[in-house]
């Protein structure tokens, strides 16, 4: 009834988006809040309104919400397919939010309170291989999930018998999973059923898989429905709530005007609240100092991530390793996590390679208050995990209206000069630079890697990319400048690293990570054959920028060469020459970027496409060349 | 950072906020035992030992022909040895106050960077900036300095130092032309307008280019140092002077055949006039800001010359002393000068000056008052006219005007010159007989003449005869 008071309410024009109603399901979800406890959670999907008014009943606060209003359980932010309220979640990306709910479910087990996560997908849903990697992880590991397919043979527009070879059921059974069957017509069986499915899964901690079988009366959101009449029709008779208005009229019918009511209450309640109108602003950049950066020992970049992860485990247990191959002796295919699954003993874990879900399982694990710290081997890798970022990790808190957030952290190597080839020697932060919600950083050698990654794990908030570079790994971590040079980091939490000099600069050059060591060969040959004076900006938050301070450095000489190995099409450089010239137009400004073509694996080829000190040095004049 | 024991100089000359590390002894990172001599430090008046106060591991901190500030240790002794490539070592500092470079073991503020704040623009047109902000930097090592390849040649061509540029990080070509042509240094871009701190040395003046050609000679720190020091007496002093002509029959000759005495005119001048210093105070004084500051110990310092420099020895509470002490004193002060042993104590501290040119011929000269003095005196040589046994020399007293006037310089001299007779007087014996007429250059006696035509004749300067043959030149 709910369900159908949206969609009066939708043609009415009261509500923002479409609703994808669920009227012919229902009793899934009734079957399944029938057994759950409080710190149970439900993760559903874009049909989730009735898992989660069988669970909360809250009808006025989803009613605004998907009116978009500030009494919404969201703020009117998620609307209707994003959702959070009691320990329910849901999600508009179908395949996705199966390893969400996997990791949700392994924080569960490592709390061992004997709480299960359900998740909530369609036969459409077999499509997304994120299923199955996360049902691969899910037995092997052992989560207590309980996957409830509600299978009603479409797809939005497109029948089962178009997308889904074999069978249902087959498949968590290959992979090891149990699996249980029922169906909305027999409402009373289903939920002994799915009270007998909970309990399992409960108590062996370990996944089952239920197919419900059921149908969709209305259409797949709103008015798209092209399914035969009589079908549905057939259906419509089939369905129980509908059938009983004839049969049992009654019961029925006071039921129903009770609920009228009650809807018509809710609703009011609804609108009465304002719409949302909030933004969302950022802080004020704070004016920094500068410190001479100290570094005493000198130990390889590789040894100083080591040591960061190290110290902080040792200091928060919630913090765990997940990734390919990193487990001791091993160590990880750089060598950076070495004997750490030796010292802490199940917190440091060998995934199969499945990028996708193992960030996805690292988001459930970070929405239910771990703190993963998950290593994608090669940053070419990253973009299987692009959706899990973008569009879970980076949301959750803003769309969930701050009642969850993901303290995540995703750390890859990017970086050519190995000859490895196209596809492992790239740099593609690019792609998931200023993806609101989340930040980036990006290590270099003259500021201690153990600082940044202690800083970053003791107050992680916010889902956090760091960006390793393979050949930086062997390099050693020092403040040495070139002669008549010094370096400084700035006060931020994580700092701009700035090699400074006395004389007034002629320029500034500014890169990030690896190009580091190319731009001080660039500095020392513009002084000592041609007596340009330039100075260095190495910023460790590659985003959101600092752009006031480095502007304010920028500003002394009116000059900037902007240094960076990946291409420079919407990259990096592209991005700070934007931020700079909107601020400062007088300030001249050139790039020095990847050739634009693909990394050859061929070692002197490669190391002409990538910047190197000779090209830095050729911009560097010529932006110079009016002195 | 362990910085290990400083090697402190310690402070022993008012004049000196500045010396030059002449020579160490020891190799950077050697190993010392405590008492090894480990450097020499030229001061303004005299070269220093140091000597290393424990034992370790010396790293310097300047090397040689570096000038030091004396608030700075000119090294460290550590405990272990530094392992190489480490940081620890540190640059030549900066004495040019718009550097700032901060002590070595504290983090101190440094350069303040004046940049004009977010939001200011910089414009091409006026090459003015807006407001501006200050970005504060904290460090605590020195910058190591880096030359660039054109700024290396052009220092070979122009055979310039690298001492130039002790403080700069970073030296181009332009900063050494800049020293070549005595220009003050032009801005590195001419986008950049307002100063940052580190301005190169501006403010040259240039020279004026005489179109005769010179050789340039550059002048010893200690000649600098004593020009530092009359010039800082002439600006706070109003300098006039007094002369009295003191009649005589061969003092200072008398006083160096005297055995018991076996002196010089020096010392008896330092004995009698330190005691005049009791009774003329005003000459044993400085004068600051309209106070008279009178000395309470009567030092007299004596200058000292043999043509290796200028330097003034001191010899203290003269007005307690004997004669016998004070010719003792002195004789040993002038072999220190002749050895070049002289130490920061023995040559500081003086209260009046005595400047004796009694034996070069000078007649009468105004000598000028040193730092920190109220008066000076000078005495000229002995002149005889020929034949007569009675001569004269010049006593002269430079006085500064603000504290006393010519009537006081003019009893003062009196006084002294009544003194000097009074002694001559009791010791002066006629040492001239006919037949020991000798030449006061080459010491022939008359009779040793080579012929009938060479003859002596009496003579002033020198006193005494001289032969024709030591007139002509021909010794």
């Amino acid at each position: 009834m709910f369900e159908q008071r949206l969609l009066k309410l939708f043609s009415e024009g009261r509500l923002f988006g479409t609703v994808h109603t669920c009227i012919g399901q229902e009793w899934t979800g009734v079957a399944v809040a029938e057994h759950l406890q409080p710190s149970d959670v439900i993760f559903s999907n874009h049909r989730c309104h009735g898992h989660y008014l069988a669970r909360t009943g809250n009808f006025p606060g989803l009613f605004a919400e998907i009116m978009g209003r500030e009494a919404g359980i969201c703020k009117g932010r998620g609307g209707s397919q994003h959702i959070c309220d009691a320990n329910v979640f849901s999600n508009g990306i179908q395949g996705g939010i199966v390893p969400v709910s996997a990791g949700i479910a392994y924080a569960q087990k490592i709390e061992n309170e004997g709480d299960i996560t359900v998740v909530f997908i369609g036969d459409g849903t077999l499509g997304e291989g994120a299923v199955y990697e996360s049902l691969n992880l899910a037995s092997m590991w052992g989560l207590p999930l309980l996957v409830v397919l509600e299978n009603n043979l479409y797809a939005q527009s497109t029948s089962q018998r178009q997308t889904l070879s074999g069978d249902i059921l087959s498949r968590p059974q290959a992979f090891g999973i149990a699996t249980m069957h029922g169906n909305t017509w027999e409402p009373g069986e289903l939920i002994a059923s799915m009270g007998q499915a909970v309990r399992q899964v409960r108590e062996t901690r370990r996944p089952l898989f239920f197919r419900v079988d059921t149908y969709r009366l209305m259409a797949h959101s709103k008015s798209d429905d092209d399914r035969s009449r009589e079908e549905v029709e057939g259906y419509w008779q089939k369905d129980l709530l509908h059938s009983a208005r004839e049969t049992h009229p009654e019961i029925m019918e006071p039921l129903t005007s009770e609920l009228e009511q009650m809807l018509d209450e809710a609703v009011a309640q609804a609108e009465r609240s304002p719409l949302s109108a909030e933004l969302e602003t950022s802080l004020p950049e704070l004016p920094a100092t500068w410190t001479e950066t100290l570094i005493e020992d000198k130990e390889r970049v590789v040894n100083r991530i080591y040591a960061g992860l190290r110290t902080s485990m040792e200091q928060d247990e919630r913090i765990m390793l997940l990734g390919e191959d990193i487990e001791g002796p091993y160590g990880g295919a750089f060598k950076v996590t070495k004997d750490l699954s030796q010292l802490f003993p199940g917190r440091v874990r060998n995934t199969p390679i499945s990028e996708l879900a193992i960030t996805g399982l690292s988001n459930g694990l970070a929405l239910r208050g771990m703190h993963p710290v998950t290593e994608i081997m090669f940053g070419d890798f990253i973009m299987l995990a692009a959706d899990q970022w973008i569009n879970h990790a980076a949301k959750f808190q803003y769309m969930y209206a701050n009642q969850a957030n993901v303290p995540l952290v995703l750390r890859t190597p990017m970086g050519g000069k190995r000859g490895y080839g196209p596809t492992h020697s790239q740099s593609l932060e690019k792609h998931l630079l200023g993806v609101p919600g989340t930040q980036v950083l990006a290590l270099h050698n003259r500021y201690d890697p153990a600082l940044l990654y202690e800083s970053l794990l003791k107050n992680i908030d916010k889902p956090t990319l760091v960006i390793e570079n393979k050949v930086l790994y062997g390099e050693k971590v020092s403040a040495e400048a070139l002669d008549g040079y010094k370096w400084f980091h700035s006060s931020h939490p994580f700092p701009i690293s700035y090699m400074h000099t006395e004389t007034p600069a002629d320029l500034i050059i500014l890169c990030m990570g690896g190009m580091l060591s190319e731009v001080e060969k660039a500095v020392a040959q513009l002084f000592i054959e041609h007596d340009v004076v330039a100075e260095v900006i190495c910023p460790t938050q590659i985003f959101p920028l600092q752009i006031e301070v480095i502007l304010s450095l920028v500003q002394q000489s009116g000059r900037l060469l902007l240094v960076e190995e990946g291409h420079g099409f919407c990259g990096f450089t592209a991005e700070v020459l934007a931020e700079i010239y909107e601020r400062d137009p007088g300030i001249r400004i050139r790039r020095v970027y990847s050739h634009s073509q693909h990394i050859p694996s061929s070692k002197p080829l490669e190391l002409e496409v990538l910047p190197n000190a000779a090209r830095i040095v050729r911009d560097a004049l010529v932006l110079g060349a009016d002195r | 950072m362990n910085m290990g024991v400083p090697i402190l100089l310690e402070r022993d000359n008012v004049n000196d906020d500045v010396v030059v590390l002449s020579h160490w002894f020891v190799k950077d990172g050697e190993m010392v035992e405590p008492g090894r001599l480990i450097a020499e430090i030229e001061t303004s008046k005299a070269n220093v030992e140091v000597l290393a106060p424990e034992a370790g591991y010396l790293y310097w901190r300047f090397i040689e022909n570096e000038e030091i500030s004396l608030s700075e240790p000119i090294g460290h002794i550590l405990p272990e040895p530094v392992p190489v490539g480490s940081l620890l070592v540190s640059s030549p500092k900066s004495l040019n106050a718009s550097s700032e470079q901060g002590s070595t073991s504290i983090l101190s503020p440094v350069a303040v960077i004046d940049v004009p704040p977010a939001g200011g623009k910089y414009d091409q047109a006026s090459g003015n900036w807006g407001e501006k902000t200050r970005l504060i930097f904290s460090s605590s090592t020195g910058y190591t300095q880096q030359i660039s390849r054109s700024a290396q040649e052009l220092m070979k061509a122009h055979n310039i130092s690298e001492k130039h540029f002790s403080g700069m990080a970073l030296v181009r070509a332009e900063d050494v032309l800049a020293i070549v042509h005595g220009k003050p240094v032009a801005a590195a871009s001419s986008v950049r307008k307002e100063s940052a701190v580190g301005k190169a040395t501006a403010g040259k003046a240039s020279r004026e280019q005489s179109s005769v050609p010179v050789t340039e000679v550059p002048l010893s720190r200690m000649k600098k140092s004593e020009a530092r020091s009359l010039a800082e007496g002439v600006k706070n002093t109003i300098p006039s002077s007094a002369s009295v002509t003191c009649l005589t029959r061969g003092l200072r000759t008398a006083l160096e055949s005297d055995s018991v005495v076996a002196g010089s005119l020096g010392a008896l001048v330092i004995y009698e006039a330190a005691r005049l210093l009791r009774k003329y105070p005003g000459f044993n004084a400085n004068h600051r800001s309209g106070v008279m500051l009178r000395y309470e110990q009567v030092n007299i310092g004596y200058a000292v010359d043999d043509g290796r420099g200028l330097k003034v020895v001191v010899l203290r509470d003269c007005d307690q002393k004997s004669l016998g002490e004070i010719t003792a004193e002195l004789r040993d002060l002038v072999f220190a000068y002749l050895e070049d042993k002289l130490t920061p104590a023995q040559i500081s501290d003086g209260t009046f000056t005595i400047s004796d040119l009694s034996g070069s011929g000078v007649s009468s000269f105004v000598p000028l008052m040193s730092e920190g003095q109220g008066a000076i005196l000078g005495v000229g040589s002995e002149q005889f006219i020929p034949g007569s046994k009675d001569g004269f020399y010049t006593i002269t007293l430079g006085f500064d005007h603000q504290l006393s006037e010519g009537r006081t310089a003019a009893l003062f001299l009196n006084d002294l010159k009544d003194r000097l007779l009074n002694y001559e007087k009791a010791i002066v014996k006629e040492i001239y007989d006919a037949e020991v007429i000798a030449c006061a250059r080459c010491g022939r006696g008359s009779a040793d003449l080579p012929d009938a035509k060479s003859y002596m004749v009496r003579s002033a300067v020198p006193p005494g005869y001289l032969c024709n043959l030591c007139m002509a030149g021909l010794g």
